[in-house]
């Protein structure tokens, strides 16, 4: 039951929100992407146990998307970040 | 003919000490616009998301002037809670009551449901909480405020 | 065993009479159900699991293992009450499980005489021929604790969520000594034990704290806690992420009924853990006989509840904590002999001695004798067990080492080590934000339990930049204990050695398990179930995995632990679930109109989280009967649906027609203001995820109409595509489906009926063709009129303020009586559309099926821009041509209706294949026959074609025709 600190409200209990999972760039147009690449973006992730980045969304709170970097096996949150806040 | 008839939602839970009853303001509108500080309450105006408010007129009035807006005030059922209402909080979400001190409001999920909470509005007495839902949960959300009152007792 | 005159915290005054197996006996206040069982001499309490042993209490608390009983009062009932925690009321009637007719006489226990041919994992190897359902139900009568009974469960279940600053878990000295420095240093504290009293231990044990007695140092510092949240009777059952913590509170009852069971969900800033630890038995022959008991719980029994186990005591022991035990049985009268495991014993021997104990060092128990309970014990010298001495006893106490209770330190990631000197698995550095004080760390004295505890407190507070105003709490320091000698079990071949009470485990089948290889201490608990008991091994785990280190040549921490998992005690499902069961399980939406639709005979089922009419019933109709009436009356006079439930997204700003495009299937450059487009929305997968209609109210607004059950995905859809992917476009959604009420008139005579209507609208066909959308006001209020067809019929859909939905309808009812509208609900729609062929969502389509499949392939071909899921229609797989097509089918017999999830088979070289199935099929009143929906491979090729159809074991034939079976080219929506 993660505690997940949303960038707008602040920390909120993890049913309040939906995994996104990876980000991943969206490969386009469409015409010049290959079937293989085109199956990475949809289904390939690096899945690194450790530091990992997803994204989560607040679904039952402010409905806003962020990214946050979370150690998958002590499950520390390292930082969150808005879309479009640089790195 | 006349008219079609308006079908006010009326109800309160509880006599004396913890009571849920439905208030009924004038208008609600959807506005997507300017921004405000997440999570306040401005001039009525309640944030729900960056550039997003529910924006609440306890009396008759235009509707906001700037951005694109939405008529929702049939939208919305107000529940107004007063006396032991930390209690009800504590059973129906997560929230921590120091989110909703005075000008503060939060979205949040209530008994499964989404909604937006508030203190209540200054002028409003007893102090209590005020609670957003969407008026298609709001016979259910009574129901389940009918069996966490009684609880209580 | 008897109840002593005087002593123990019960109320004398008080008394409770309560039945045993329908015997009536007597208890007081105070008393917990066994206590009370335990003073009126009851010896054999319950039958073992497996082999229905006869088997008595051995503990005192939550660790107890066997005094699990059926317990029946004020109308309620437990089937697995656990004894030691229930708190004896007045009327109460308890009686044995597991045997028959009587735990005291058990007709199964004859089953015990073959027990060598019924080790562990016998199932496995026995019962597979011909199937283990065979047997499954006579095995499961004969082995098994209670029996449920089939009446409601009126107990009442809470749920409450908080957060604070600190959780200390345990109101022994550790946990008051730290819950006292955190709340002097004005931090928020929960503190949570699991008796109804505070101090733990220290309500058995004696012990000076601050020159006071200790009752009082407790009673003083509950006291000093005022604004704290105080929870007796509170086990915290589970550790979760971030310091989340589940509580079990059992609130005893204003109205003198069952507790309230109340589920706390606690969030804590920092938690200090002082669970203490629990007493190991020892494993020997015999130990499971009715009079063997935990030396710690035999002392609570005496100091708790005046209850004296025995006259005739042996304490069997490898440590020093069973002689406090001892000291106090000869104080209250009873005769003791101690058999120490250890050669060599000090100070303590001597004290023992002094009070007239009789102690032998180097000695332990190699065989227990007695029907119906203990009579004597046998005792050898450790290096010589053939030179017996049998010493005759009603009680054994037995003490085989402390196992720190570390099972919220490990359900929240922490580790442990094994520390050879105490004999046990002590918890390793805490996790961040957790704090460990007391007999959780190992052997602790009181004066540094409570050190420890203070010390706890005061780091917590210090994380809140304060300082704890207390100064720590002081005992005498005492005197180091003597070293424990580990006895994991005796090497004599006698009767059987039980490591596992609850689930029947023997020393033999660990050796048996080890025998088979299963060497992984987690295979030994499946392959014996040792630890899989509702007591959850808390007797047994280290006593197992000891033999199994032992059966396998490895120290023990090679073999480690398994894993801890939650809940620590039991915890029933009614208190999980709380309010959440009957109507309050779920959330559900009504509709505007609901009470009209009550009235009006509505049969409400639920559809996508709405309570809708599935149809309305009229005297003496069934059913099938009103849905095949609605259907035929919507399409010969007019018809009335409440689609109120279909979402309605308002969608804004300059780049509004860009974003939808980019996100819808279809071409909505096009779409002009006051036009409606039937669009479908995929996934990025290509797979169709929603239908609707897309409508253009205006160059830079549009509304959307989301199927009901799919209304909040696709608004999470658009918000997630907005945010991530187009932040820069300028556009906004407002879901407004909660704010309007929308009813659909349909069919030859609607629109003369909305002829009648007061309306600025005009819905003249020139005005309002086909797919086109309007608004002005209705009756007085804001309104909308959409022309567009769900049932092939000409149809209008209006929408006004929800508020005034109720009144709309009934006037629209009003308006069209002489026109013969009827009612319809949501099962005739499905017909009416499953005629014209209209596909639903996820009824039609599952999670593979591309518009391509539906035949919709005009916006892959001449849409230019981007748009999501494009990429995955020209995959491979995306242009199959033998993929799976949507296509109607007419059963050859008019008045058969086959199954949904019939299959198309084809038969090739003598063998079948499923080349499809069935999606939708019912009767149609318009055509007087059973019609069907599916989805077939390379469909629409095969049409005209007749194909056969399985379902469970039954044939068919249907031949392939188009989906739409009435009205193709449309003409209906016209007239």
């Amino acid at each position: 039951m993660l505690l997940m600190p949303c960038p707008w409200c602040g920390p909120r209990d993890e049913p309040e929100f939906q995994f996104g999972g990876e980000p991943a760039t969206r490969p386009i147009p469409a015409a010049e992407v290959s079937d293989q690449r085109w199956a990475d973006y949809l289904y390939l992730r690096t899945n690194e146990k450790g530091f990992h980045r997803e994204l989560w969304c607040h679904a039952g709170g402010c409905g806003q998307w962020f990214l946050v970097e979370r150690d998958t096996v002590t499950h520390v949150i390292h930082r969150t970040l808005k879309p479009g806040e640089p790195a | 003919m006349t008219d079609l008839a308006r079908d006010a939602m009326t109800d309160r839970i509880g006599t004396g000490g913890t009571t849920v009853a439905i208030a009924t303001p004038a208008a609600l509108w959807l506005v997507s616009g300017p921004d405000q500080p997440a999570n306040t309450i401005q001039d009525g105006s309640y944030w729900l998301g960056p550039n997003r408010s529910l924006v609440v007129a306890e009396t008759p009035g235009p509707a906001p002037a700037a951005g694109f807006v939405s008529d929702v005030t049939d939208g919305y059922v107000l529940l107004d809670i007063t006396g032991d209402w930390p209690a009800l909080l504590a059973m129906g979400c997560t929230l921590a009551p120091a989110a909703l001190a005075a000008g503060r409001c939060a979205q949040t999920m209530f008994a499964g449901i989404h909604v937006l909470l508030a203190a209540n509005p200054i002028g409003i007495s007893p102090t209590g909480i005020r609670l957003f839902v969407e008026r298609p949960h709001a016979a259910w959300l009574l129901d389940w405020f009918r069996a966490a009152v009684s609880s209580l007792a | 065993m008897k109840r002593l005159p005087t002593g123990g915290r019960i109320d004398r005054a008080a008394p409770r009479a309560f039945t045993w197996d329908g015997k009536a006996l007597g208890g007081f206040k105070g008393d917990t159900l066994a206590s009370a069982l335990l003073a009126n001499g009851i010896r054999i309490i319950g039958r073992s699991f497996k082999y229905h042993r006869p088997r008595g209490l051995y503990g005192a608390w939550s660790e107890e293992p066997n005094a699990i009983v059926d317990l029946a009062w004020k109308g309620e009932h437990d089937p697995n009450a656990r004894s030691t925690l229930v708190d004896l009321q007045a009327g109460m009637a308890a009686s044995g499980l597991n045997a028959w007719p009587s735990v005291a006489h058990d007709v199964y226990g004859l089953i015990d005489r073959f027990h060598r041919f019924i080790p562990a994992g016998f199932y496995y190897k026995t019962f597979k021929s011909p199937r283990w359902e065979t047997f499954e139900g006579r095995i499961r009568q004969m082995a098994g604790l209670g029996t449920l009974r089939r009446s409601d469960d009126r107990r009442r279940y809470e749920t409450r969520h908080a957060e604070t600053d600190v959780l200390v878990v345990g109101a022994g000295p550790a946990g008051l000594a730290a819950a006292r420095a955190a709340h002097a240093a004005g931090l928020r504290v929960i503190l949570a034990d699991d008796r109804a009293a505070w101090g733990g231990s220290l309500l058995w044990r004696e012990g000076v704290i601050d020159d006071r007695a200790a009752a009082d140092w407790v009673a003083d510092t509950i006291a000093g806690l005022d604004g704290a949240t105080l929870l007796p009777r509170t086990t915290v059952f589970g550790a979760y992420d971030h310091n989340a913590f589940g509580l079990l509170e059992r609130r005893p009852s204003a109205a003198d009924g069952w507790a309230t069971e109340r589920v706390w969900q606690v969030r804590a800033r920092h938690v200090v853990l002082a669970t203490g630890a629990i007493e190991r038995p020892l494993v020997f022959p015999g130990n499971d006989r009715p009079g063997v008991m935990s030396a710690a719980a035999v002392l609570q029994y005496l100091r708790e509840y005046g209850v004296l186990a025995g006259n005739r005591v042996v304490l069997v022991t490898n440590n020093d904590s069973a002689y406090e035990t001892a000291h106090a049985l000869i104080a209250a009268g009873a005769r003791i002999t101690i058999a120490d495991a250890r050669p060599e014993l000090g100070a303590i021997a001597r004290r023992a001695a002094d009070h007239g104990i009789q102690v032998r060092a180097n000695t332990v128990p190699v065989n227990t004798g007695g029907r119906h309970g203990l009579r004597w014990v046998d005792v050898a010298p450790r290096d010589n067990l053939a030179a017996r001495e049998r010493i005759p006893a009603d009680v054994v106490a037995i003490s085989g080492g402390w196992s720190p209770a570390v099972h919220l330190h490990s359900q929240a990631g922490g580790k442990l080590r094994w520390d050879a000197a105490e004999a046990a698995f002590l918890p390793e550095a805490a996790r961040p934000g957790q704090h460990l004080a007391g007999a959780i760390t190992g052997g602790t004295s009181l004066a540094e339990a409570l050190e420890a505890g203070h010390h706890a407190g005061t780091v917590v507070a210090s994380t809140f930049g304060r300082a704890s105003a207390v100064l720590p709490p002081r005992a005498e320091p005492a005197a180091a204990p003597s070293p424990i000698a580990p006895l994991w079990f005796v090497p004599v071949p006698d009767q059987r050695q039980w490591i596992d009470f609850q689930n029947d485990v023997t020393l033999k089948d660990v050796a048996l398990a080890a025998r088979e290889n299963y060497a992984s201490v987690e295979h030994l608990k499946r392959y014996t179930t040792l630890g899989m008991a509702n007591d959850q091994g808390k007797t047994s785990n280290v006593n197992g995995l000891a033999a199994l280190a032992a059966f396998t040549g490895r120290e023990i921490p090679e073999v480690g632990t398994t894993t801890f998992r939650p809940p620590f005690v039991p915890v029933s499902l009614g208190a999980l679930a709380g309010m959440r069961h009957g109507r309050l399980y779920a959330p559900i939406r009504h509709l505007p109109s609901h009470a009209d639709h009550l009235g009006n005979g509505a049969e409400m089922r639920e559809y996508g989280g709405w309570l809708r009419p599935a149809c309305y019933l009229r005297v003496g109709e069934t059913v099938p009967q009103a849905i095949q009436r609605e259907a035929a009356s919507a399409r010969q006079a007019a018809g009335l649906l409440d689609g109120s439930s279909l979402g309605k997204i308002e969608v804004q700003g300059a780049d509004a027609a860009a974003f939808l495009n980019l996100l819808y299937y279809n071409e909505l450059a096009t779409l002009k203001p006051g036009r409606l487009r039937y669009c479908l929305l995929l996934r990025e997968t290509g797979v169709v995820y929603d239908d609707g209609v897309v409508a253009r109210l205006a160059p830079d607004r549009f509304l959307l109409s989301p199927s009901s059950s799919h209304t909040a995905g696709v608004l999470a859809m658009l918000r997630a595509w907005h945010q991530t992917e187009y932040p820069a476009m300028q556009v906004a959604f407002h879901d407004i489906t909660a704010a309007w009420a929308t009813y659909a008139i349909s069919g030859p005579n609607a629109r003369a009926i909305l002829g009648r209507l007061a309306t600025s609208i005009d819905i003249s066909d020139a005005a309002l063709p086909h797919m086109a959308i309007a608004d002005g006001s209705i009756g007085g209020v804001p309104g909308r009129i959409a022309r567009v067809s769900f049932t092939g019929e000409r149809s209008y859909e209006l929408s006004v303020p929800a508020s005034h939905g109720a009144a709309l309808w009934r006037h629209l009812l009003d308006l069209g009586a002489r026109d013969g509208i009827t009612l319809f609900g949501i099962e005739a729609l499905s017909v009416l559309r499953a005629e014209k062929g209209f596909i639903l969502i996820g009824t039609d389509t599952d999670g593979m099926t591309l518009p391509v499949d539906l035949g919709v392939t005009a916006p892959l071909r001449n849409k230019k821009v981007d748009f999501v899921g494009k990429r995955s229609l020209l995959t491979p797989d995306a242009t199959r041509p033998d993929r799976r097509q949507f296509v109607g089918l007419l059963p050859a017999d008019p008045r058969f209706v086959p199954a949904v999830g019939s299959h198309a088979i084809e038969t090739a070289d003598g063998k079948r294949r499923s080349i499809g199935w069935i999606t939708t099929s019912c009767r149609s009143p318009a055509l007087g026959r059973s019609i069907a929906l599916g989805m077939i491979e390379a469909g629409r090729a095969r049409i005209g074609e007749t194909v056969e159809l399985f379902h469970l074991g039954q044939t068919s034939r249907a031949t392939i025709t188009a989906p739409c079976h009435l009205d193709p080219a449309g003409e209906r929506l016209h007239d």
